[in-house]
């Protein structure tokens, strides 16, 4: 084939020059290496994790000047005995306000708890409206006082807001600036969420033990949530990651030394994937990207199928020298042999990275650029630098004997596996594999889109932001979930009675929605207030048809409520849903689609939709409609290059069909684990399905060029298992534990990752070794295979 | 704590209201009523006005809900209405014939107890709500509402006559106390009260089982018929804020109520009045006496009084959601339906025979 001299002259060029090959590697290795060290930054952005492009977040964006709003801090402060009303509670509270008043980034004037002025309670008198501060200028903590506290609680109508529905706490609600009053910086999240823990949380649950008013005092627990909280946490918990590099590392080290048996052996394959990591993140830098915490992981899966190619190398090489060449014809063979398929396989493991393009969310396809970018670089890595460096090795005869007995050692078991080759064994495989298939088929197909669980979905449910969320959510009448519907009029649209009652209405139609729990928008409260105008009177809770009456139930709402821009053009329609499981939100968007649709308006346009369940429901509908896409796109580029380089039929099928079912598998795992399909999880089926072929193409590739010396089926594939398949099995288990570490992540969707990667990478390594042959011994004629035409 | 006054205008005379709709008997406006949307969550949504009439249960509120329930309300079915005006009061008078009346001047009927409505009365620029109705037999009735909107119809409803609400006074007036300065200033001087006279709404209207007639109003103001709602007379009041009920007794006893708690007791048809100390501030809406003789007021704030000795002394017994409540309907089986912002609450009588034993801050208080 034409491919053979241009490898020479490759291979010629390499190791013609090896000095200079290697030294220009470290050269650019260490040049990577103090670009990533100065420019690698942790890059957290809200909008990264938004599909940008998609109808809803166009509402957002166009609207978040106004209502970017949602960036709020809820810190609740709960009495441990359940009571409130205590001198040391208040004082508590009183704390916890002056604390949070002081963290930079805090909006100081929109702080608000029962000891900020801006809590006021207004009561409908005989003559008029009275009003004051919830907690009077002259308060004193006496029982007196305190009864009037509640009192004014009551008339303020904050039970639920800023106070527990039981009175068990209360809540200090903070907004958070865009950027730094002084320097003009944009805010830091994690540095206001570090702040908050130790001012707040870290001093109030101290409180009481020595400083009490009262001795029986029992403390008080802080509960915070908010987006700069779980930005924070997410970025704590991402740091983690570099501990689970760190043992996955050396796992992957200690079990390349017990497969190579040889320091050197072990030292130069992980040195060169770890080159390859270098050089990615040097890039990376270099492109201007940071690394996001959902990325983080990319580098791993980089290193991992590094050491995968790398191990093959090895194995080729020592094979080689086995087999009797010097060490160096032997690196020079072994490259000769591999750098076609490994060059293949990472291709398409490239061309599958690149098709998690297609989800327009910047977060996804900065994984997908970086993934790719990794890959890349381990063709120049393992395929170039490898053999290079196992040139120069040699290796003793006492190396030798050892790996020969242990060989001899394993032989039985490669004897009894190479038996999937022969018919009968085969057509049992095959038959488990028809019955997997139809089993993922069934399971795969009920897969669920989204987030299944409560809390946020990046932190496990048991997490201490979603236990927060939960006693917040418990205690006080605060909805987490919420999709806005925003609604665009005219201008001065609240006074106007048709803008009005058509939002009212659809208010009204929303509330009924199965999900939704409640509704909050501006004809709502202004329908209330009216009736606080007519002496809190219920008759009078409606939207009067005239501009001025309606002008006095609106005025008061300022747009820091949310619920209304400053010309009153917009006015988001807060639906508080019971959770934000895919189902509901479709729903819920399906319920507002059918309503927009049923009542056409000239002066009320209904946009889908804010919030973070309208973020999730933008989310759900990018992933559904892209994961088809995604696994037609990896599989046509797998298939494609499997064609290229093998122009056979029954290559294409040998490879493709195990990858086919193991995908399959893994979304009937991701069933039955419930882990939705989101965007954390849709790239890890692309990203496994890439790794899945390099094993498909390594053992096909050997394994077709030994049948083509003339072996029979079972004898040909009893060879490629001792020198390819000892690999294949080796990276899988070791690539699996590797990964399998994520699974004690603190982020669930790293968690989740680890799972679905280990499940990919081991049964992908038993659909390489088990079904492919079973459905090459099928495909090839039972005699011998003499009559392809061998090819690189 | 800072306090501003609205100067209420007391005027000494009380009269006059003129209302000047369209043609009677004609649907003033050409709109094609839109019927209201039967939703699920019609019986939690906001009721305001409750009607019983023998088997039958009915209940008024926002986006022109109507229920009704024949058992006992256990289950109520939401009926076909051709409004979305909030509707504010209900009266059957028998359990096929009904009325109902709202914002936007609405009023509807029914024929077949409640399961279909036409409206009879639409005025939307106006600009003023009805706030109840109450029908003498089957041909004439009066539907109340807000700036004296007085309303009489001697057919049934097929027409509606706009009538000036006059009101002799009974008994002169005392004295205005004059209003307080203040810095902060919530409302606006009233712009209406002298020119117009004493347009003040007029929120609630029962009969006593004597056949004279009261109306509850704003401002301290009750009024009293004694021929069946011809003319009025305008009752003493020992206060200012605004009446939302009255709830007739036996004989000439009588119970009025309105804003925060206030609950005076007259036992010479309302020409003498004394206040009752109860257990709470919160405005009370409305009271009914069930079948043991247990007086019942209802009011904002999840606020329920129970009075076992004929309304002399009142025990609180607060809901724990604290919402409000506008009104409640007796039922055979016991049971006291709940109507308001919590929608349809059933209270079985147990609960109400043990709360009212239980509740330790609330007390009876004379």
């Amino acid at each position: 084939m034409r491919l053979a001299p241009l490898l020479a002259r490759i291979e010629k060029l390499i190791f013609g020059n090896r000095p200079w090959i290697i030294a220009l590697f470290v050269a650019t290795t260490l040049a990577m290496a103090v670009v990533a060290v100065r420019g690698l930054h942790i890059d957290a952005g809200f909008t990264k994790l938004l599909p940008l492009k998609h109808e809803y977040m166009q509402t957002f964006v166009e609207h978040r000047a106004e209502f970017g709003g949602a960036n709020r801090v809820l810190i609740a402060v709960m009495a441990r005995d359940g009571d409130m009303f205590t001198p040391d509670f208040f004082e508590s509270l009183k704390i916890a306000t002056d604390e949070v008043f002081f963290i930079p980034g805090v909006d100081r004037s929109r702080v608000s708890s029962l000891w900020t002025p801006n809590t006021r309670f207004t009561e409908v008198v005989e003559d008029g409206i009275a009003a004051g501060n919830v907690i009077p200028a002259d308060f004193a903590p006496t029982p007196e006082g305190l009864d009037q506290v509640r009192k004014n609680i009551l008339k303020a109508g904050i039970v639920g807001r800023l106070v527990a529905s039981d009175f068990s706490g209360a809540i200090v609600s903070a907004q958070l600036l865009e950027r730094y009053a002084d320097t003009g910086e944009p805010v830091d999240l994690v540095q206001v969420s570090h702040q908050l823990e130790e001012k707040v949380r870290d001093r109030l649950q101290d409180y009481g033990l020595d400083v009490a008013i009262d001795q029986s005092f029992g403390g008080v627990d802080v509960h915070m949530i908010g987006f700069a909280k779980v930005i924070g946490d997410i970025t704590d918990g991402a740091g983690r990651i570099v501990l689970f590099f760190a043992v996955a590392f050396l796992v992957t080290a200690i079990l390349v030394y017990i497969y190579t048996q040889s320091v050197k052996l072990t030292v130069i394959p992980l040195l060169c994937s770890l080159g390859a990591v270098i050089w990615q993140l040097g890039l990376l830098t270099l492109l201007g990207y940071g690394i996001d915490p959902m990325g983080i992981l990319v580098p791993f899966l980089v290193f991992a199928i590094g050491v995968s190619h790398a191990v093959q190398m090895v194995s080729a090489t020592r094979a080689e020298v086995f087999d009797g060449l010097d060490s160096s014809a032997a690196a020079r063979a072994s490259f000769r042999k591999l750098l076609a398929p490994g060059f293949i396989a990472l291709a398409s493991d490239t061309i599958g990275f690149i098709t998690i393009l297609l989800i327009e969310i910047r977060v996804i396809q900065e994984m997908a650029v970086s993934a790719s970018l990794g890959v890349a670089v381990i063709i120049l890595t393992n395929l170039v630098l490898l053999p290079v460096l196992l040139s120069y090795l040699t290796y003793s005869e006492a190396y030798r004997r050892k790996l020969v007995a242990r060989a001899e050692a394993l032989d039985a078991v490669w004897r009894r596996l190479a038996r999937v080759a022969e018919r009968r064994t085969a057509a049992k495989v095959i038959l488990v594999a028809v019955g997997l298939l139809v089993f993922g088929a069934w399971k795969g197909a009920e897969i669920k889109i989204g987030d299944l669980h409560r809390g946020v979905p990046e932190l496990r449910p048991d997490s201490r932001y979603n236990l927060d969320s939960e006693v917040i959510s418990d205690r006080f009448s605060i909805g987490v979930d919420i999709m806005s519907v925003i609604v665009e009029t005219m201008a001065d649209g609240c006074i106007d009675y048709e803008a009005m009652t058509g939002i009212d209405r659809f208010a009204w139609r929303m509330a009924n929605v199965e999900g939704v729990q409640s509704v909050i928008t501006l004809p709502v409260i202004a329908k209330v207030i009216s009736a606080g105008w007519n002496e809190g009177a219920m008759k009078w809770r409606v939207l009067s048809r005239d501009p001025q009456v309606l002008q006095q139930a609106t005025a008061y709402v300022e747009t820091s409520s949310g619920l209304l821009n400053r010309d009153c053009s917009v006015m988001p329609v807060m639906l508080f849903t019971a959770d934000h499981k895919a189902e509901t939100i479709a729903e819920i968007v399906a319920q507002v689609k059918a309503y927009r649709e049923a009542n056409p308006s000239d002066k009320l346009t209904f946009r889908l939709a804010t919030g973070n369940v309208g973020v999730m429901a933008a989310t759900n509908e990018e992933v559904s409609a892209s994961q088809f896409p995604i696994l037609m796109y990896v599989f046509s580029a797998i298939i494609l290059l499997c064609w290229i380089t093998f122009r056979s039929l029954r290559a294409v099928l040998c490879i493709v069909i195990p990858l086919g079912l193991v995908s399959l598998l893994a979304y009937a795992l991701m069933t039955l684990l419930e882990i939705g399909l989101k965007v954390s999880t849709l790239p890890v089926v692309a990203l496994g399905v890439g790794v899945g072929v390099d094993y498909g193409i390594y053992i096909y590739s050997r394994f077709r060029s030994i049948v083509a010396e003339g072996k029979s089926i079972p004898a040909a594939y009893l060879q490629t298992l001792k020198i390819t398949g000892v690999g294949v099995v080796f990276t899988g288990v070791t690539l699996a534990i590797g990964v399998a570490s994520w699974i004690f992540s603190p982020l669930k969707f790293q968690a989740d990752m680890g799972i679905l990667l280990t499940f990919m990478f081991l049964v992908n390594m038993l659909g390489a070794i088990l079904l492919l042959p079973a459905l090459a011994c099928w495909m090839f004629p039972e005699r011998k295979a003499g009559q392809q035409s061998p090819a690189g | 704590m800072e306090s501003t006054r609205r100067g209420l205008c007391h005027l000494l005379f009380l009269s006059v209201m003129l209302a000047a709709p369209a043609a009677p008997g004609q649907e003033p406006s050409a709109e094609t009523p839109e019927y209201a949307e039967i939703e699920p969550l019609a019986e939690r949504s906001l009721l305001l006005a409750g009607a019983r009439q023998g088997g039958l249960l009915a209940a008024a509120g926002e986006h022109g809900h109507i229920l009704t329930s024949r058992d006992a309300g256990r289950t109520w079915k939401q009926a076909l209405v051709p409004t979305r005006a909030t509707l504010t009061g209900i009266y059957f008078h028998d359990e096929s014939l009904g009325w109902a009346v709202g914002h936007d001047a609405t009023i509807l009927r029914t024929r077949d107890g409640g399961d279909t409505w036409e409206r009879i009365y639409y005025a939307p620029e106006e600009e003023r709500p009805f706030l109840d109705v109450w029908f003498r037999d089957a041909e004439v009735g009066y539907a109340i509402g807000a700036y004296g909107f007085f309303l009489h119809t001697g057919d049934g409803g097929d027409s509606w006559t706009a009538r000036q609400f006059e009101a002799e006074e009974l008994v002169p007036e005392a004295e205005d106390e004059g209003a307080d300065e203040s810095d902060e200033r919530w409302f606006e001087e009233d712009e209406w009260g002298d020119e117009l006279g004493a347009d003040y709404h007029l929120n609630h209207i029962s009969r006593a089982a004597d056949g004279r007639l009261y109306v509850a109003a704003e401002a301290g103001h009750v009024y009293r018929s004694d021929d069946g709602g011809d003319t009025w007379l305008g009752l003493p009041s020992l206060y200012e804020g605004s009446f939302f009920g009255t709830l007739p007794l036996d004989g000439d006893s009588l119970l009025v109520f309105g804003l925060r708690g206030h609950l005076f007791r007259s036992e010479d048809g309302g020409a003498s009045w004394r206040e009752l100390e109860v257990p709470t501030q919160a405005m009370l809406t409305d009271g009914l006496r069930l079948a043991d003789g247990t007086i019942v007021i209802t009011g904002l704030g999840g606020v329920l009084l129970l009075s076992r000795d004929h309304g002399h002394t009142f025990e609180l017994l607060q809901r724990e959601d604290r919402k409000g409540i506008q009104t409640a309907l007796p039922t055979d089986s016991g049971a006291l339906i709940l109507v308001g912002e919590a929608g349809l609450v059933r209270l079985t009588t147990e609960k109400l025979s043990r709360a009212g034993a239980a509740s330790g801050d609330g007390g009876a208080v004379r």
